[in-house]
């Protein structure tokens, strides 16, 4: 049977890294629904990969400078732009940028269904879908969650799509969204000598970042080339940047031709092994390099994201503040390598470690232990300055997802192990799944500190939840005595009074929940979402916004819930195992019991 | 996935078109935010060199 197009208008006004993710989510679940009909709004500079996606029924690029440049038309020139997508109502206008440009327009954009932030008539930010509230709330803050960004996005669009229209095509399942044909590029019959030659190894390092404090140094870029080109005969480099990277790139030469110097290698080991495409590279030419290479090497950068949808395997050099649990590569098989501490810097030996570990998986089928693989490079004392992740995507029954496993056995942080609490929690509350408790948690990641905090934890938990009942009464009695009343205007001077003071009880009992949720961070979070959730209610009457202080207050009981489930099974592992016999044991002679 | 995950979605439906006091609120608006987001670079103006 035929189904009906779902028009759907995305509206993605980040960098392109951001655009590829939202890309990535849209076409899974357009393989869910093939009757989605996709116009995808991005900025006129980052539109590219969108207008590479032959699944995409139409783009439309945001041209910010020149509107903003016309400063005696700007809203008539906005209004003029924005006009042809104004025109007909969309069934879902989905905002993925989570920022308050793209708000506006997704409160200018005629939609059945919003999802993401978005804008009331009267230009105050609304907010109101679960997801959303949880970006708001948690990922957009210090905390830590464990959840992929490309998750998120994905599911936070199937759950709408199915509560709204209609349930999957049965067979859209077990089709791969990542392939070397995402994307409909205009190739180019030569790249660089030995591009297709098929003895020969390619390596693509994609110098910069999307900040300063995110980019690897390129001494450090000079020095892991100059190691894979003298210990690899097959292997070649291609280096890869916009033109913002051009000093980048000299910088790398210069270090590299130290390198060469300091370690007497002869100027004809890297000589023609090398080529550098930076700032010369136009989107086909470099999604064209991406999809052909074996390994892309690369910080937080665009190019991860690229090279993931294209199916080329992901080396993410991981530096600074990011969080690559939501932003790393996505797919099975990449590797994330960073430094366990911002005053540890990420040595070139540590990435080589890795790659050589990555690139010889078919040989040592993962059995090898990493420590072991350094032991074996000489270079067992970078263990402790570096942490080393391998990406899975979840089988379905494990609830999906992609999951980076730590490679190198070290203690669990508090803030980690919150993150993975959250990602169990956010599962829970919007996908109406639950996860089972701790599987990606090791016996071995849990320290003695970690139990000292989860003793403490514990009992903020217990206290914040007996606060919540107490809400929820409070709350329940407000409804009660509220719903009964002819008029919230004209009543009697004891209903006024008991009015009053329930809503002065629910003032006291938020200000102590509000202490209690600050005083611990794990319990911050929730505390942060029950403000949200209490920003956004949207009645209009006493008894109806006490009714819905009653469903965020269970809402919130859930994740207390959750995390105490946690917090148990955690001190669980924690505590000594009985260790089986060994065959033979000599028994102690039993004592008196005098003695 | 279930329908169980109602509660991660409440619709917002728009019954009437916005006014056009309302839509001016709103493009004012979303100009005010563009320019903020330029000066601090977040739009293309500053890293357009990012898609090569």
């Amino acid at each position: 049977m035929k189904r009906e197009p779902i028009r759907i208008a995305v509206i993605q006004l980040a960098r392109l890294g951001d655009s590829v993710q939202s890309l990535m989510a849209l076409r899974a679940a357009q393989q869910l629904y093939p009757e989605l009909d996709i116009t995808f709004i991005a900025h006129k500079n980052f539109i590219a990969a969108a207008e590479r996606c032959p699944w995409i029924n139409r783009t439309v690029s945001l041209p910010a400078s020149a509107l903003l440049e016309n400063r005696e038309n700007r809203i008539s020139a906005l209004a003029t732009w924005i006009e042809p997508l104004v025109q007909s109502t969309f069934d879902i206008v989905v905002n993925w940028t989570y920022s308050e440009t793209s708000s506006y327009l997704a409160g200018i954009l005629p939609a059945r269904v919003r999802l993401g932030y978005s804008r009331r008539r009267d230009g105050t930010l609304s907010v109101v879908d679960g997801w959303s509230h949880y970006i708001h709330s948690i990922v957009q803050t210090e905390t830590l969650q464990s959840i992929h960004l490309t998750d998120i996005l994905t599911t936070q669009l199937l759950t709408a799509l199915q509560i709204h229209f209609d349930d999957p095509v049965e067979d859209g399942e077990g089709q791969t969204v990542t392939s070397k044909s995402f994307f409909e590029i205009q190739r180019s019959p030569f790249v660089c000598d030995g591009w297709n030659h098929p003895g020969i190894r390619w390596v693509a390092l994609q110098l910069g970042a999307s900040s300063r404090d995110k980019s690897w140094e390129p001494r450090s870029w000079a020095k892991l080339a100059s190691m894979i080109l003298r210990r690899h005969d097959d292997t070649r480099i291609i280096l890869l940047g916009g033109q913002r990277e051009k000093k980048l790139e000299q910088e790398f030469f210069e270090a590299l031709r130290i390198e060469q110097r300091t370690s007497g290698d002869p100027s004809a080991l890297f000589e023609k092994r090398i080529y550098s495409k930076v700032g010369k590279a136009t989107f086909d030419h470099w999604a064209q390099i991406l999809a052909d290479t074996q390994w892309l090497i690369s910080a937080d950068t665009a190019a991860i994201h690229l090279a993931s949808v294209l199916g080329t395997r992901v080396l993410n050099v991981s530096v600074g503040p990011v969080r690559f649990r939501e932003t790393g590569p996505y797919g099975n098989g990449h590797y994330v390598v960073r430094s366990p501490s911002s005053t540890i810097s990420l040595a070139a030996e540590a990435v080589y470690a890795t790659w050589t570990y990555a690139s010889t998986e078919w040989q040592h089928r993962r059995e090898l232990p990493f420590s072991e693989h350094l032991r074996n490079l000489e270079s067992s004392e970078f263990a402790e300055k570096m942490e080393v992740y391998r990406s899975k995507i979840r089988p379905g029954d494990l609830g999906g997802g992609i999951h980076y496993e730590p490679l190198i056995e070290q203690p669990i942080t508090l803030a980690n192990w919150y993150g993975q609490v959250l990602g169990h929690l956010a599962r829970e509350w919007y996908c109406g799944w639950v996860p089972p408790v701790g599987q990606e948690l090791e016996r071995t990641e849990v320290s003695p500190e970690l139990v000292q905090n989860l003793r403490k934890l514990t009992e903020g938990i217990d206290v914040l939840d007996k606060l919540y009942g107490e809400v929820i009464r409070t709350a329940d009695d407000l409804v009660k005595t509220t719903k009964v009343l002819k008029s919230e205007n004209l009543m009697k001077v004891s209903d006024r009074e008991r009015i009053y003071n329930l809503g002065k009880k629910l003032e006291e009992l938020e200000a102590l929940s509000s202490r209690v949720g600050n005083a611990q961070e794990p319990l911050k979070a929730i505390h942060r979402l029950s403000q949200i959730l209490m920003h956004n209610l949207t009645g209009k009457r006493v008894s109806e916004v006490a009714e819905e202080t009653i469903g965020v207050y269970r809402f919130l009981q859930v994740g207390l819930s959750g995390l105490r489930t946690w917090t148990r099974h955690t001190l669980g592992l924690a505590r000594p195992v009985a260790v089986a016999a060994p065959s033979k044991v000599v028994s102690l002679p039993q004592r008196s019991p005098s003695a | 996935m279930s329908k169980q995950g109602r509660n991660s979605i409440e619709e917002t439906i728009i019954e009437a078109p916005l006014t056009e006091k309302e839509l001016e609120t709103l493009l004012t608006g979303f100009l005010e935010a563009l320019e903020r987001e330029n000066r601090l670079g977040v739009s293309d103006k500053i890293e357009q060199e990012e898609s090569a």
